[in-house]
């Protein structure tokens, strides 16, 4: 009997919570008949079906190779823990979403690494499979595993358990590697690795490459494919609209922030397809709901026709237009406006430091009064909370910051309470974490009782401000383990290795999160929690990750450090102009377009 | 504008019994979207389709027999409104029927009379049919329990889960749980 009449055909999954995420057959969905099959691509994401379905980036690629005649991509996701328990208990390894066919039978097994504490659940996805744990330990019978995604920056702690990586935006290349790989198919495994090592931005450990291996750009956004159909689930998950990339890259360089290097240059999709795009795929989808992406919307060149245009067209089908991350500086009235047109979607700002200080230490250079104004756009708008972002644990961080932080909120509060009694704020705090290939890769983690001590303070500060707030924290615990393995090196694979033996799966879920079994694991094989963290780098140490080449150079990173240091602001992101400032770009090859008809 | 009303009735067939009521909702929603018929909305700050489902299908049961109704700002055949909608839900999710209703035409709550759900089991056992709560009847009950047999829930028992009788079952009769649950029809 095959899984479709196994599971999907009685009651046998009414025991398990939310049975409708393991189905599949979604609006959209892609089948081909079995006679033009010829390469079978499994698209797996370490995590359960509602967060995978809400990243873009599978999206794009599911789109991608299935426009490649002859290619079969399907959907993996991770089982909630009860579901994995039935599918051991009833002997049915993972399958896909579409045909229901076993992981372990796919030619290619695509892995997004999209957060490190995923990387237990990668090996969670592999066991469920019954594909061996370590490359080394897999031949022909089984599909090549190869990574993609940001934590492909530094891969070294996974590299033990992935054939591959590819390093960047795969747009251009991807289709090219898997028309190969399926040319290649029925060869022996040895053979297909290492000519698979000859493509741009493919990282094969087993292989003696070149190095470092470069990260792949799309130049021309505008040119890069972008689906025009997408999947509609039928469960209800987190990101639950339809999403078109506006820009990809950032021109800010938040010293904090690795999504600012390591997507650079700031590239923008002209407003004509952005709008083009945006029907097609909600004529297709019928989706609610729209959100224009980017890392930070209001920086896009027109983003106030754009948005307006959009909701207008949008509004006789009841259909809003929502912007992810805004920046304060430039979040204006008409912007706020636009985007209440059918129904008012959250708004989110993120300070990420309390001080004018602190905020050029971290490159954010956002002045007091731009923050009030931004507040002012949104509450005079009618919106009667806003969402903050902050951080704390920053390099450099004092005492006056996390009171400026208290400050920042009840100033913000006493603005929205002249335009209604019932203004408020919904804070949401987070640790700060050293990234590779960021001007912070060198500076320590700060300890978590210091984590904690200044949360209580912030806490108090907070307190006489009564229920207006709102605010939640992350979980210390779990940003010290995101931060060991962000900045790793290959030693830490036995210790994955070990935590995830010890029950660790599914660990970006706070429930499901145990810094015991890292304690314990470290413990064990004898690594010093405390040299990965707590230690500042000098700067002729050479990284675990420097064979992988983001394309910002070292020199740019050190210097950005130093101005840090000395708490002033770094040079903007400006492609088009001929800038060579960080090193990604060589001779200005970016387009830029900026008019709205 | 106008206001036109219509009852649509569909299938919830396998592996759609284990949707929720709110996955349908919505697909309905989206369904209706890409269509393009243009449906009612609700007023306020968080306008939602004017959709009315009489009764929600516990996730599990599979059904010939949903229904729900919906305010359109235009008139449109039937018949077109069944075409036009059957082509964006599969199959097992199809549309059995649509019909145009007048405003004084009673919404389906209030002229049901009884729904009939049938169970299926893995194999017919030896078991006196015990004493069913109140407002449930067997339909053609014979003298041992068949593999597949229907209920009859009317009056307040229509707003029970058929897994409320089940769990009944297991528990007072020692029955064994079925393996697939149907709504079959409704009756007014
Ligand atoms: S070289 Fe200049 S324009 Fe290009 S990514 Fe770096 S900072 Fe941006």
């Amino acid at each position: 009997m095959d899984v479709e009449q196994r599971l999907f055909s009685d009651l046998t999954l009414l025991s398990v919570e939310r049975p409708g995420r393991y189905l599949g057959r979604e609006w959209n969905s892609v089948v081909k008949p079995d006679r033009e099959i010829r390469y079978t691509v499994a698209l797996a994401f370490p995590d359960i079906y509602e967060v995978g379905m809400s990243h873009l980036g599978l999206r794009i690629l599911y789109g991608l190779l299935n426009a490649i005649p002859g290619v079969q991509a399907e959907r993996v996701f991770l089982p909630w823990p009860d579901m994995g328990r039935k599918l051991k208990e009833l002997g049915i390894p993972l399958f896909s979403l579409e045909r229901k066919k076993p992981v372990s039978s796919f030619d290619l097994l695509g892995v997004s690494l999209q957060h490190e504490l995923s990387y237990t659940s990668v090996l969670y996805l592999l066991d469920l499979s019954g594909i061996p744990l370590r490359q080394d330990e897999r031949d022909e019978r089984f599909p090549i595993v190869l990574g993609g995604g940001p934590c492909t920056m530094n891969p070294e702690p996974l590299v033990p358990f992935f054939d591959a990586f590819f390093i960047g935006e795969a747009e251009e290349v991807l289709g090219d590697i898997v028309r190969f790989l399926m040319e290649m198919k029925g060869r022996k495994r040895e053979t297909v690795l290492s000519e698979l090592s000859r493509f741009p931005g493919v990282y094969v450990p087993s292989v003696s490459q070149q190095v470092p291996i470069q990260r792949q750009i799309v130049w021309d956004l505008e040119r890069a494919f972008f689906p025009r159909q997408t999947l509609v689930p039928y469960v209800s998950i987190v990101h639950d609209r339809v999403a078109v990339e506006i820009a990809r890259g950032c021109t800010r360089g938040c010293r904090f922030c690795q999504a600012g290097m390591i997507y650079r240059p700031k590239r923008e999709r002209s407003p004509e397809q952005v709008i083009e795009i945006a029907l097609k795929l909600l004529e297709t989808s019928g989706y609610e709901e729209i959100s224009l992406l980017s890392l930070s919307s209001t920086d896009y060149s027109c983003i106030e026709e754009l948005v307006e245009k959009l909701s207008c067209l949008l509004e006789p089908y009841r259909v809003n237009v929502s912007l992810p991350s805004l920046r304060m500086d430039t979040f204006s009235v008409n912007l706020a406006k636009s985007l209440k047109r059918v129904r008012k979607s959250t708004l989110t700002f993120a300070p990420e430091a309390g001080t004018e200080r602190l905020r050029n230490v971290i490159n954010k250079g956002l002045r007091d009064e731009e923050i009030l104004a931004a507040a002012e756009s949104a509450f005079s708008s009618s919106w009667q909370e806003i969402k903050l972002y902050f951080m704390i644990g920053l390099p450099l961080e004092r005492e006056e910051d996390i009171r400026g932080i208290a400050l920042t909120v009840r100033e913000i509060l006493a603005v929205g309470k002249s335009f209604r009694k019932d203004a408020k704020v919904h804070l949401s705090i987070a640790a700060f974490i050293p990234k590779p290939h960021t001007p912070f890769q060198w500076v320590p983690q700060e300890r978590k009782e210091n984590l904690q001590a200044k949360m209580n303070f912030l806490k108090d500060l907070l307190r006489p401000l009564g229920s207006s707030v709102r605010y939640h924290w992350s979980s210390f615990e779990m940003s010290q383990i995101e931060a060991l393995l962000a900045r790793g090196d290959r030693k830490l694979s036995r210790v994955i290795e070990r935590v995830y033996k010890k029950g660790g799966i599914l660990e970006n879920w706070q429930e499901h999160f145990a810094f015991k079994r890292w304690e314990e694991a470290l413990g064990e094989e004898g690594i010093d929690f405390a040299s990965y963290l707590y230690r500042e780098r000098s700067f002729d140490e050479v990284f675990p990750w420097e064979h992988i080449s983001c394309g910002v150079s070292k020199a740019f990173l050190r210097e950005e450090y130093e101005r840090a240091c000395r708490g002033i602001l770094g040079p903007p992101c400006l492609p088009g102009g001929r800038c060579t400032q960080c090193g990604v770009c060589k001779d200005g090859k970016v387009s830029i377009p900026n008019t709205i008809s | 504008m106008g206001k036109f009303r219509y009852r649509i009735q569909y299938r919830k067939l396998v592996p759609f019994h284990l949707l929720s009521h709110l996955d349908i909702y919505r697909m309905w929603e989206r369904a209706f979207r890409r269509a393009r018929i243009p449906v009612l909305y609700s007023q306020g700050f968080n306008p939602r389709p004017l959709f009315s489902f009489p009764f929600a299908t516990p996730l599990g049961i599979e059904s010939k027999a949903e229904y729900f109704e919906v305010f359109c700002g235009e008139p449109i055949p039937p018949w077109e409104l069944k075409e036009r909608l059957s082509s964006e839900v599969p199959e097992e999710l199809g549309i059995e029927s649509v019909c145009a209703l007048a405003s004084f035409d009673l919404p389906l709550q209030k002229v049901i009379r009884g729904i009939v759900y049938t169970f299926f089991f893995q194999e017919s056992f030896p078991l006196e049919l015990p004493s069913l709560p109140e407002g449930i009847t067997v339909l053609e009950s014979r003298e041992e329990i068949p593999s597949v047999i229907s209920f009859l829930f009317e009056g307040k028992q229509m707003l029970w889960s058929p897994l409320k009788l089940v769990s009944f079952l297991v528990t007072e009769c020692c029955w064994p749980f079925p393996k697939r649950i149907l709504k079959e029809r409704i009756v007014v």
